[in-house]
């Protein structure tokens, strides 16, 4: 036949055979064209309908022939649909080995065509042709013999084919990296949120049967599924175990208590202390009294600030008449829910951002000398600017050398300064209230007086307390239910809906719930967001009760709090939002409408959702209010923070816009979705937007900036430090504008945040969303209309650490590797101070000091002093031998290495180099690089060495008593930071 | 076919110099050759690893201008370099490579120009070897290795699936029918084209598609298979055209398919454009082109201008056809048949002897046209005598021809068949109908569209629109507008 087919030259007498009427001739026909396709399927082509017409045709002996040389014309036409639907009509005769372009081609279509129908929407009629099925099932199985696992588990998840997953994951001979695979599989590519959930459960049955679990795993996989019982009951079969074990559940523990899923973690909590009642009378019926105390322990967890100290005392003090085995497994107990309550990772933060503190002051003492005296907007900046540069470290230096300074802000900017003492000191739980105590309300007593500074102060104890209010939660209760003035409920209503964020407890929101409903502007707004904050994700039926208030109060600030706080309840429900997202994007009041771009952000934050985009892309264009064109583009940040690398591409066109205010959205949307990548298009970007014409876009793109270039340095992206000039050049620069300045001042402190040890980060290392973090970016940029709620910038920060922990939770000394030059993650130069700015600021830092508080402060002064003589006073002090700052001192050429010490600054670009020393003592049980690390001892007979044992405040040395190697004691009492004094006001 | 399809890159009569007569000049390596040819492999990688197709179209146009100084051991010196010597294909081209005596090699060898060393392996480099090795061996006239060459480079083409390789592989597979075009032998390749063509349309490879396709249409019109070529032009997808060539070629193949098919208004358009689009260069195709341009006006009743068989460089090529449209114009049937006497073997040739057939009736209707402008009414016996109609019944012949042209509008008369006689009805003015609008706005039309296609072929430098303000012109800028502002306000103020 192949000879035959280089002699003809067109198939015409073929095709006229066909329509002889002899079915042996036709059958002829057809068996040379089948051969013959490629060369003249162009001429076949206008005869098709005859060969379709002896397809369908009943009598007809070879229907599967016509349908093969049918499927192949249609091929080359390039009418894929049909070329496939007449190849499963060929039946056997389609060859699906065959190596040819012509089955190659169908195959893939045919798995297209496979996955469309299988991922339609199930309420929609599925007609799945069964050879369709069969075709697909053979090309699966056929990867599976060949060894092909990942292409048949992606094949498989693509085609919602879970019973295909779960075999080609069983047969893998890499069991832990094929389910890691596939978990990474169902986050990036999975978008149905419910089919995910399918598949991570699916997961789970596979991980469970295993002999040797991966519980780090399957823990994250059950937090994603919502599961707090499965978590608890592996956790309580950990710390059963060995002391590996034991290291395991801890690790497990920290990893969960990073993604800050509140009432995740508090159920899991609850569960775990049922589960060892249970087991502990099963061991031990001796020990039936420790146990229920250690349970009302728990339940009476929000005791306050001392809480913490008797939780750990307790069982200890119980332990020693019960029997060793119960005793370990208590203590084990208390430390599982220390860590998992965010205690011990809280405390252990604090103590690492307080000993590596970085801040630079000249840049403070620049920023103050340059502002004006009058200007009370640039003056609130740059008190907010000194919190955020501090946040989280309790280092309040800055305050206290300038109380006069600081005595200028009045009204609303005295309620910002005080609450800004909260970012400070954040984290704080045991001494966040007695930092406090100055300002806030008295009860019956005059107090302070000033409502600004209690209501400032309510907030700040709201921040200190962020996610972790169950000790603080019953006072700012109390104190809202107590208020009377409005601005002291205002501040009532931000702390408690941070303090008891997502936990939508009944209470609360009733007390809120009385507020809001007093509808005066100022209260019932935060009011609104109080309630989001409190219903963070829970899709309440309260939504509608809001929206229908909103309907009913004429107040726009009512509504814009209102809107706001429906948005944070639908947070991360995708689809199930869907209905209330159109309620309120089709709402005729704009302020609605802007409230609707919030909930498509925060439903779809991090799944750069397809239908999502495009929703909010329609709006940034279309939309007649400015406010909501806006926020739509903004939105656009947090629904893409999983991809970062897309955003700049995506809001290219929009940073171009003639409408400012979509200028300054694409600016804040690149913002927050690359925040801390340092990425070099999101920088380009950027750039030229610093120099806008319009003021507020000047701002949004510095404030941008910043939170994108967190944590890099000049060497990193030369960029870097041209933009620090730009900054200090629009601060000192008297014909500035008032709005460009203070985002300039603004972007100063977010750039060199928390003491240069934190980073900007949406999402946790386990690719968990931080709930926190979402929602403190998202009412930060409220910042537009209420300064104060700047602040909540300091909830989306985390520090970039890696800390080792031993088995008793502490940091052991331990050294590993650092493969890349010093240089590039190392801090930023100290700014060098001009002398003629020096001599007129000296002055106003004692002025307003008075006796006592020198005596106290005379420490940290000399520090500063020494600061300034040689590199940094706190790293040499803190016994931290952390390899940068020797290495400065040698100026040879630059090691390609870098050894760093437990605990070390690991700024998440340099995760990649971050490599453990083979011969070390300890060894990780996770080779995380970065984050809380639990250590294997392989060394235990030997002494310690522990480090990390410099602690900002009493409590908290008090929780490490046997572990204090060097002179806590006196460092701790002169360390610890005071409450500032009390301002003096001059309203 | 002669080279009529030639185009200024693959023009192969001047491309091959004597070897013997440049022999003594080439003996010697050219540092100058080499270090060309390095560059033009340092652009191609640039353009490998950039992912930009743009530098390697440019790379295969420095080695066109390079190519008729290239010798042999250029060639082989050039493979050494850019090839590893272990690779297959090293080791195949060079055994195709014609071998000179290479004392003076090493003396170059050892001092060489500039130092530019490239990444080996990369398919781009390799794809370029074969290319420059066949139309070396082209240009040789050495048209069996030039056949074996391009056998092995289709065959390692159709394992790449590269979007820059596409650019090389477009031409290597205008050399590859070429060579089979000058053996004869194009029939034997058609299948291998058609696969190529699938294989392109699959990887979504447009230039190749417009090449082969291109080619495909070549093939089959060489065997007069015009039916086919129209089937596959008609199923083939079309897009946007790539190349301008390839597009000249297109509409070039789309006009003689449609001459064929009595399409002539369409093919009128498409050979006229092919003609204009061509590269003025391209000599060859452009006289192709107009010889058939002009046939086709000629079988539509037109005359073309006297300035078209006039154009530089043409005229001589022209002067058959020029002689043709003369005997058409006079509507001298005698004239006629003898021009096509005369010319017979130049018209077979150029495969337009069929077409000048057609042309017999034309010369009649524009006799008869002459006729009915010159009398009123004239009776048909002097019709068939004007016309020279010597059958044997001419009043018959002239009644019918007379008949026909009236019913296709050639001309406007009446038959008055009782007294024998053709009356002519008086012609109208034209400017007092639409007609001169209509050309008119066709005139326009094509002028609008043609600054539109300008347009729309302009290229910006990316951003070149973002001029930055500089901090002091805004701030001269803000207080304008304030004082603007604060003017407006006075103004106001002025008006109470």
């Amino acid at each position: 036949m192949a000879a035959a087919a280089v002699m003809v030259s067109s198939a015409g007498s073929l095709l006229a055979m066909l329509q002889e009427p002899a079915p042996e001739l036709k059958l002829h026909a057809l068996a040379s064209l089948n051969s013959l396709v490629h060369a003249f399927w162009h001429e076949i082509s206008t005869s098709v309908s005859s060969i379709e017409s002896l397809y369908e045709d009943e009598e007809f002996v070879q229907r599967q022939l016509a349908a093969l040389v049918a499927s192949k014309v249609f091929f080359y036409l390039g009418e894929l649909n049909d070329a496939l639907s007449y190849a499963l009509g060929a039946g056997p005769l389609f060859d699906v080995s065959d190596d040819s372009d012509y089955a190659q081609t169908l195959l893939a279509k045919a798995l297209d065509e496979y996955a469309a129908i299988q991922s339609r929407a199930t309420g929609e009629e599925k007609t799945m042709d069964p050879r369709l099925e069969a075709i697909v099932e053979r090309m699966l199985d056929k990867c599976i013999l060949d060894g092909k696992y990942q292409q048949a588990m992606g094949m498989s998840v693509e085609c919602r084919r879970l019973d295909k997953l779960e075999g080609a994951i069983s047969r893998c001979d890499n069991l832990h990296g094929a389910l890691s695979y596939c978990i990474n599989l169902s986050h990036q590519y999975v978008s149905h949120r419910e089919y995910r959930l399918e598949i991570l459960r699916c997961l789970v049955k596979i991980y469970q049967t295993l002999p040797n679990p991966d519980y780090l795993s399957i823990c994250q996989c059950l937090m994603f599924l919502g599961d707090p019982a499965s978590v608890a009951s592996i956790l309580d079969k950990l710390i059963s175990g060995s002391n590996d074990d034991a290291l395991l559940a801890y690790q497990t523990a920290f990893d969960l208590a990073e993604n800050e899923n509140q009432a995740f973690l508090l159920n899991v909590r609850n569960h775990l202390d049922a589960l060892s009642s249970h087991t502990s009378a099963h061991v031990d019926p001796d020990s039936g009294p420790a146990v229920p105390s250690n349970q009302t322990n728990a339940a009476t967890e929000p005791s306050g600030d001392v809480q913490m100290r008797d939780d750990i005392n307790m069982p200890n003090g119980s332990a020693t008449t019960v029997d060793p085995n119960a005793a370990t497994h208590a203590d084990r107990l208390t430390k599982i829910k220390g860590i998992l309550s965010g205690e011990t990772s809280i405390q252990l933060t604090l103590q690492f951002l307080y000993s590596h503190n970085r801040s630079d002051l000249e840049i403070l003492k620049t920023i103050k000398q340059a502002v004006e005296m009058r200007n009370s907007v640039c003056h609130s900046a740059t008190i907010c600017s000194n919190a955020i540069m501090h946040a989280g470290t309790t280092v309040d230096t800055f305050l206290r050398e300038n109380l006069e300074w600081l005595g200028r802000a009045t009204n609303w900017a005295k309620f910002s300064a005080t609450a800004g003492l909260g970012v400070i000191h954040r984290g704080h739980l045991q001494q966040g209230r007695a930092l406090m105590a100055p300002y806030l309300p008295q009860n019956g007593a005059g107090g302070s007086g000033s409502p600004y500074s209690e209501g400032g102060a309510l907030y700040a104890l709201g921040l200190i307390h962020a996610n972790h209010g169950e000790g603080i939660k019953d006072f700012l209760r109390e104190s809202l239910r107590n208020a009377t003035s409005e601005v002291v409920q205002h501040g009532a209503c931000l702390g408690l809906g941070l303090a008891a964020l997502g936990t939508s407890d009944e209470e609360i929101c009733e007390d809120i719930k009385n507020i809001l409903y007093t509808d005066s502007a100022v209260a019932s707004e935060a009011a609104g967001i109080g309630m989001g904050l409190l219903m963070v994700g829970t899709a309440s039926e309260k939504a509608t009760e809001m929206l229908a208030y909103a309907h009913d109060t004429q107040h726009e600030k009512i509504i814009r709090g209102l809107s706001l706080g429906i948005a944070l309840t639908v947070y991360g429900r995708e689809e199930e939002a869907d209905t209330l997202i159109e309620q309120m994007t089709r709402d005729q009041d704009p302020i609605l409408r802007y409230g609707g771009m919030y909930a498509l952000a925060l439903a779809y934050r991090g799944t750069a959702n397809n239908k999502a985009i495009h929703q909010l892309l329609h709006f940034a264009v279309s939309d007649v209010s400015d406010d909501v064109r806006r926020t739509a583009v903004l939105a656009l940040g947090f629904v893409l923070y999983n991809e970062p690398e897309q955003t700049p591409r995506i809001v290219s066109l929009l940073s171009e816009s003639y409408n400012p205010h979509v200028r300054y959205g694409a600016a804040l949307a690149v913002g927050i979705s690359c925040a801390g990548t340092g990425l070099s298009e999101a920088i380009s970007l950027l750039e030229p937007l610093t120099s806008d014409v319009v003021d507020f876009v000047r701002q949004g793109a510095l404030i941008a900036m910043a939170m994108v270039m967190i944590q890099t340095n000049e060497s990193y992206d030369s960029r870097v430090g041209a933009f620090r000039r730009q900054l200090e050049k629009i601060i000192l620069d008297k014909h500035e504008d008032t709005m460009s300045k203070m985002g300039a001042i603004l972007a100063s402190g977010i750039l060199d945040a928390g003491g240069r040890n934190v980073t900007i980060k949406l999402k946790s290392r386990s690719k968990h969303d931080r709930l926190t973090a979402v929602v403190g970016l998202a009412v930060f940029t409220q910042f537009w209309y209420w300064y104060p709620l700047t602040y909540f910038i300091s909830l989306a920060v985390s520090p970039t650490a890696l800390i080792g922990l031993n088995s008793d939770l502490k940091v052991p000394k331990f050294e590993f590797l650092s493969n890349a030059k010093p240089s590039l993650f190392d801090y930023p130069k100290p700014v060098t101070q001009q002398t003629a700015t020096a001599s007129v600021k000296v002055p106003a830092a004692i002025l307003s000091t008075y006796a006592k508080s020198k005596s106290r402060a005379k420490k940290e002064a000399e520090s500063k002093a020494k600061e300034k003589a040689e590199e940094s006073s706190i790293a040499s002090t803190s016994m931290q031998v952390d390899g940068a700052a020797t290495e400065k001192k040698a100026p040879e050429p630059e090691p390609t290495f870098q050894i760093l010490t437990n605990p070390a600054r690991v700024v998440p670009a340099q995760e990649k180099f971050i490599k453990f020393l083979e011969d070390s003592r300890y060894k990780p049980v996770k080779a995380a690089p970065s984050g809380f690390v639990l250590l294997q001892d392989l060394k235990p007979m030997e002494a310690e060495e522990l480090t990390l044992t410099e602690a900002p405040s009493t409590a908290a040395t008090t929780n490490a008593p046997a572990s204090s190697a060097s002179e806590p004691a006196a460092m701790a009492v002169d360390d610890e930071p005071q409450p500032p004094l009390a301002f003096e006001y001059t309203d | 076919m002669p080279e009529d399809v030639q185009m200024n890159d693959s023009e192969p009569q001047p491309a091959a110099p004597a070897p013997a007569a440049a022999a003594p000049a080439l003996s010697t390596l050219h540092p100058a050759l080499m270090s060309d040819l390095k560059e033009i492999a340092t652009v191609i990688e640039a353009g490998s690893l950039s992912k930009e197709v743009r530098r390697i179209s440019r790379a295969f146009r420095l080695t066109v201008a390079l190519r008729r100084r290239v010798a042999a051991r250029d060639v082989s010196a050039f493979l050494a370099f850019a090839l590893p010597p272990s690779s297959e294909a090293y080791g195949r081209l060079t055994a195709l490579v014609p071998k000179e005596d290479d004392t003076e090699m090493d003396v170059d060898a050892a001092a060489p120009a500039t130092q530019i060393s490239i990444k080996h392996g990369l398919p781009e480099i390799e794809i370029f070897c074969y290319l420059l090795v066949l139309i070396f061996l082209i240009d040789q006239k050495k048209y069996d290795e030039a056949k074996a060459c391009a056998n092995v480079s289709i065959a390692r083409l159709k394992n790449l699936n590269r979007r820059t390789v596409d650019v090389l592989a477009s031409r290597l597979y205008f050399y590859y029918s070429y060579v089979y075009e000058l053996t004869n032998s194009l029939a034997e390749i058609r299948g291998n084209l058609l696969a190529l063509h699938r294989m392109a349309t699959l990887h979504r490879d447009e230039l190749g598609q417009e090449t082969l396709l291109n080619l495909l249409l070549r093939n089959y019109l060489h065997y007069n298979l015009y039916d086919q070529a129209e089937k596959l032009r008609s199923k083939a997808p079309r897009f946007e055209a790539h190349s301008n060539q390839q597009f000249c070629r297109y509409l070039f193949y789309l006009g003689k398919i449609r001459t064929i098919q009595l399409e002539y208004t369409d093919a009128k358009e498409s050979l006229l454009q092919a003609a204009r689009k061509a590269p003025t260069t391209a000599r060859g195709f452009r006289i192709q082109c107009n010889k058939w341009a002009i046939i086709v006006r000629l079988l539509l009743g037109e005359i073309p201008e006297r300035t078209v068989f006039m154009q530089k460089g043409m005229k001589k090529a022209l002067t058959p056809y020029f002689e043709l449209t003369n005997a058409v114009r006079v509507g001298d049937l005698e004239l006629f048949r003898a021009v096509a006497d005369k010319f017979a073997s130049t018209f077979s040739a150029d495969r337009t002897r069929n077409l000048i057939v057609r042309l017999r009736h034309n010369v009649i209707r524009t006799g008869l046209r002459n006729i009915s402008i010159s009398y009123s009414r004239i009776s048909l016996a002097d019709i068939a005598k004007k016309l020279r109609l010597d059958s044997e019944n001419p009043i018959a012949d002239a009644e019918s021809i007379v008949a026909k042209a009236i019913r296709d509008g050639a001309i406007d008369a009446t038959i008055d068949h009782a007294n024998g006689w053709m009356v002519s009805k008086e012609t109208g003015d034209v400017y007092s109908t639409n007609e001169p609008q209509i050309a008119f706005n066709s005139r326009i039309a094509f002028c609008l569209n043609m600054h539109n296609e300008a347009v729309k072929a302009m290229r910006f430098p990316p951003n070149s629109h973002k001029e930055k303000e500089s901090a002091e012109k805004r701030r001269e800028r803000l207080q304008q507008e304030e004082e603007l502002a604060k003017h407006m306000a006075e103004e106001d103020d002025d008006d109470f």
